[in-house]
């Protein structure tokens, strides 16, 4: 079968299919994308919403108990809940940038691979350091509360301690956890720029 | 055009359908900033191949999918005879053992596009969308045999 033979039965044969009404198509266009980096800025927004109702009411909560007593807590709160909104912005900048559907096949590819890897950086030192800092945020607030503890040698014993254990744990979770949401998708993407550059390579070699 | 590439990318109707809708919601969110610097066909083009290859995630589903013989596509006939309405069948079983990239390629080849705006469309340069081009007819004639002769 010769593919030049089959350019006017191609050209002609027409598909059938119900998804053509204008109804269908405006049906469509009311549901959400479910593409990855869709579904990925969509999850990205809920985060967002639920980082910033805890620390907010968390924050609202120390301003008012016992008449503004734990205003220094409630600041704290405030900048590590302010790094969290970094966070999350600058992921959603990241997921942004991420795609570019009119541009051509594979300067949108290589912009996705490019932009995934920063993205799984980004994910994952702020992942990394995140929870740690939440961690030692929360021992501060403790000890704030709880003045009595400061004499206490365990408790410093056993919170850092944790706190090594937590970090290195987390450390070694978001390997495994980032590897596992974003490592295939980016070895796929650079096997399909691997196909588009085989003939360049080729040529050069040959 | 849009329906032909999700039957080239995509091997069950539900899967068609969900890539077809995929396109238009991508289109309709373009469309805004579509300023005409390429053609219109170009840019419709880009849109659903950059949609459709880089949908990783239906990829790896279509990977798993055996290309059953009744599947494609309700081609319409009316004006067709038989027995290129089987060639095209046959053409579309041979398209769906091919990677990707090829896959596009074929396709832009077979609607007639010149090298020149298959290059604008996939960002590959001429000289090597001809080299590919050779190897995916060599590969597309060993296919349709193998599919012809029940190979494979």
């Amino acid at each position: 079968m010769e593919l030049d033979n089959l350019k006017d039965a191609w050209k002609g044969h027409t598909i059938k299919d119900a998804a053509d009404s204008n109804d269908k198509i405006l049906s469509m266009l009311q549901k959400k994308s479910q593409r990855p980096i869709a579904r990925m800025k969509r999850n990205l927004l809920w985060e967002l919403i639920a980082v910033i109702v805890l620390y907010s009411a968390s924050i609202v909560y120390y301003v008012i108990a016992d008449k503004g007593k734990y205003w220094g807590v409630a600041l704290l709160l405030f900048v590590v809940g302010l790094l969290f909104v970094f966070y999350y912005f600058r992921k959603n900048k990241l997921l942004k940038e991420m795609e570019c559907v009119a541009c051509e096949v594979k300067s949108n590819l290589q912009r996705q691979v490019s932009t995934l890897e920063k993205y799984v950086r980004f994910y994952f030192i702020a992942g990394t350091i995140l929870t740690p800092l939440s961690y030692f945020t929360a021992g501060l607030i403790v000890l704030y509360e709880s003045p009595g503890i400061i004499m206490d040698t365990r408790f410093y014993s056993w919170f850092i301690g944790g706190g090594i254990v937590l970090t290195i744990i987390v450390y070694f979770l978001n390997i495994w956890y980032v590897n596992r949401l974003y490592g295939q998708h980016v070895k796929n993407l650079k096997g399909l720029l691997r196909q588009m550059d085989e003939t360049t390579e080729t040529i050069s070699t040959s | 055009m849009l329906h032909k590439v999700c039957n080239v990318y995509c091997h069950s109707a539900q899967d068609r359908q969900d890539m077809f809708q995929e396109i238009i919601i991508q289109l309709w969110k373009a469309y805004p900033r579509f300023r005409g610097d390429s053609k219109f066909s170009t840019w419709l083009y880009r849109i659903a191949l950059n949609t459709a290859i880089s949908d990783l995630r239906k990829q790896q589903r279509r990977v798993k999918t055996i290309y059953s013989e009744d599947a494609p596509m309700n081609i319409s006939a009316e004006e067709m005879d038989k027995e290129k309405e089987e060639q095209l069948q046959q053409l579309y079983k041979a398209i769906a053992d091919l990677g990707e990239i090829e896959k596009a390629i074929v396709m832009l080849y077979l609607e007639d596009k010149s090298y020149e705006e298959m290059e604008e469309i996939l960002g590959i340069n001429q000289n090597n969308l001809r080299v590919k081009m050779n190897r995916v007819k060599e590969k597309l004639r060993k296919l349709t045999k193998a599919v012809e002769y029940g190979v494979g």
